[in-house]
């Protein structure tokens, strides 16, 4: 119980590199601070790939672990929604409804209703399918862009890295929130919609990390050596610099998942993005807001979920982003 | 330096301008600010009226849409220079509408920046001073959870707290609703009394984050020699907290508050929505919602001009802070 709750303290608080850690020993070997087991051994020594060792790091992170078990069990809701759910998102019954009121929680509808009569139940569920795809998909937008362009800025540099850069402050004048709001106004919104509208915005962090990662690596001599045997510039970058830049930004990734769920909940809350009947949780906040004095629940049960899908999400962070560290003591 | 922020400023104009001509040429390709004139208008306007061509012909040339995008984006800029920036679909000039809202959104905006800077400032000298003690702890969990929780919910949970179930404040609006309008005094602490809960909602990541921020370069600056000087010289352990140590810690968080002003005007959306604060942030949600040609072209404009102004004035900050940064 101690270590855990050592473990959450040390994960949750920041950590300098200098900084005297009291609580945990010191040991003499960091990278491999877990027990070997015997199917670790080859031929009597210890051999532990890369993957396996992160695996192990990761999984001492507790709350990290928590985390990712609460958002694996969301996923799999969202993939199996049709099957849990006894009613349809969309089914308007006014017969439901308690004196004009939304339906309190019952046997039969376990969330109540909202103020259309639609099973609230169900509308978090296929919510929770909206939410999580926009989340997921505009995270992969993102990257998918940004590493590319990162890639090209950082490796060709001079007047290419100057537009690229230039660009980049160009949207970084603006909060990224009054975008996303300019382009879903534009583009009309739309679950696809918006997934590119969060995307299409937020790459610029991956383009700054990547980049500052190329200058660096560029002039070393394995670089060197591949321009030297003649290899085509896009092997150059993507086989041979990008994989050395990329974990940071793999790392990256969950945290960027957290922030894009919270844009389409601003965006879905303001009225923009995600629009009715489609339920998403920003837009079933947007809607239950008017009913915050006499039916609480609809505004708590979304609020409380994207509070614990971004916290589960900034969990698994921190949890990847010390078992890819080395210096790290997990 | 006066030179810096002069080269800065002209800097500026490229970004305003490609910002207003790339909203100008996407609002016009895809809005139709006809229909939306006779359809969505909000209030005024025409709602559910079938329009005939003449009155679309009228309107079309009251609105300007006659003429081709190209001579009315340079139509609207030359205005703008001017200082007129258009009509709203309810008929109100567009400047005196944004300076009817202007005051509500910087009383919200500089108290939220206040309460949060001055709060985080605070609350991270605490903290490194008794690090590793409960305090230290409980303040970091509770900082963790609130920068990982978005604004929405945070506001929502307070809501249902603080408004709904304690009655500590009013649930939303600028104004309590009373037969005879307030004056005066009465009228002040009655708006500052709204204002109170959307502010604290407003500067808790601030200081969530720059009480982080705080500790960490605090910790950094206690282990710096002059600091063991300062002791050894014999001087108070009050002098060296704060004269030699606070005054150096603040440094790095200088840099962030570019970032911060921002983001003041950027979450002022959400919270502004919340509580139906009617604030700048109220007023360009409402009018990309209703397709307000001119009134979408005028607060982009504004936010374009605070973003770039936010990071001039947080990089002015830093320089004139530390003399060790340089500027070119």
């Amino acid at each position: 119980m101690n270590r855990i709750v050592d473990n959450l303290l040390s994960s949750i608080l920041p950590r300098r590199k200098n900084e005297p850690m009291p609580e945990l020993p010191r040991r003499e070997a960091p990278l491999l601070d877990f027990e070997l087991s015997e199917e670790d051994t080859f031929f009597g020594s210890h051999v532990v790939s890369y993957g396996v060792m992160i695996l192990k790091r990761f999984i001492r992170h507790r709350l990290a672990l928590i985390g990712f078990a609460v958002l694996l069990i969301m996923v799999l809701a969202a993939i199996f929604t049709p099957v849990i759910c006894r009613y349809s998102p969309t089914d308007i019954n006014i017969n439901l409804l308690v004196n004009g009121l939304p339906a309190p929680p019952s046997a039969e509808h376990w969330f109540g209703t909202d103020n259309l009569g639609r099973d609230y139940f169900a509308r978090i569920c296929y919510g929770m399918r909206v939410s999580l795809l926009v989340g997921f998909g505009s995270t992969f937008i993102a990257f998918i862009i940004g590493i590319p362009i990162g890639c090209i800025a950082g490796y060709y540099g001079g007047k290419i890295d100057w537009i690229i850069s230039r660009g980049m402050e160009l949207v970084g004048a603006v909060p990224s929130l009054f975008l996303m709001i300019f382009f879903s106004a534009i583009t009309g919104g739309g679950v696809i919609g918006t997934i590119f509208v969060i995307g299409l915005t937020s790459w610029t962090g991956h383009v700054r990390g990547v980049r500052a990662y190329f200058f660096s690596l560029k002039d070393q001599d394995f670089a060197q050596a591949a321009v030297s045997l003649g290899m085509s510039t896009p092997r150059i970058m993507f086989k041979h610099i990008l994989p050395f830049s990329l974990a940071p930004e793999i790392v990256s990734v969950s945290g960027r998942i957290a922030s894009n769920l919270t844009m389409e909940t601003g965006m879905s809350f303001l009225g923009f993005g995600v629009q009715e009947p489609t339920p998403s949780w920003g837009a079933m906040l947007n809607n239950a807001r008017e009913f915050i004095v006499t039916a609480p629940l609809l505004v708590l049960i979304p609020a409380a979920l994207i509070a614990l899908v971004s916290l589960s999400c900034n969990f698994i962070g921190d949890g990847l982003r010390d078992a890819f560290d080395p210096k790290t003591r997990v | 330096m006066w030179k810096y922020i002069i080269k800065r400023l002209v800097v500026m104009i490229p970004v305003v301008l490609i910002i207003t001509i790339v909203g100008f040429v996407s609002m016009d390709s895809v809005g139709d600010p006809i229909s939306s004139y006779f359809g969505k208008g909000q209030s005024g306007g025409m709602q559910g009226h079938e329009p005939t061509p003449a009155e679309i012909e009228r309107v079309k040339v009251a609105l300007g849409l006659d003429k081709p995008p190209v001579v009315r984006y340079f139509l609207w800029f030359k205005n703008v220079l001017q200082g007129n920036l258009g009509y709203t679909f309810t008929g109100r000039p567009v400047s005196e509408v944004i300076l009817e809202r202007l005051p509500v959104s910087i009383a919200l905006g500089l108290s939220g920046i206040i309460i949060g800077c001055l709060g985080g400032i605070i609350l991270g000298v605490i903290m490194a001073r008794r690090q590793y003690s409960p305090f230290d702890y409980g303040i970091g969990v509770v900082n963790y959870i609130i920068i990982a929780i978005p604004e929405v919910c945070l506001g929502l949970f307070c809501i249902v707290l603080f408004c709904t179930t304690l009655h500590w404040f009013p649930t939303f609006g600028l104004n309590s609703p009373s037969a005879i309008p307030l004056t005066g005094w009465d009228r002040f602490f009655d708006q500052a009394k709204h204002l109170v809960l959307p502010s604290l909602i407003l500067a808790l990541p601030t200081t969530a984050a720059w009480s982080r921020f705080q500790r960490a370069a605090y910790l950094e600056v206690m282990r710096s020699d002059y600091v063991r000087t300062a002791r050894s010289k014999g001087l108070s352990e009050r002098v060296v907290a704060y004269r030699h140590t606070l005054k150096n810690a603040l440094l790095p968080i200088s840099t962030s508050s570019g970032n911060i002003i921002m983001g003041i005007f950027g979450g002022s959306y959400i919270i502004e929505t919340l509580f139906t604060i009617p604030g700048i942030g109220l007023l360009t949600t409402n009018a990309f919602l209703a397709f307000d040609f001119n009134l979408m072209l005028s607060t982009s404009l504004l936010t374009t001009v605070m973003g770039s102004m936010g990071l001039l004035l947080s990089d002015i900050i830093c320089v004139i802070v530390d003399p060790r940064i340089r500027y070119e």
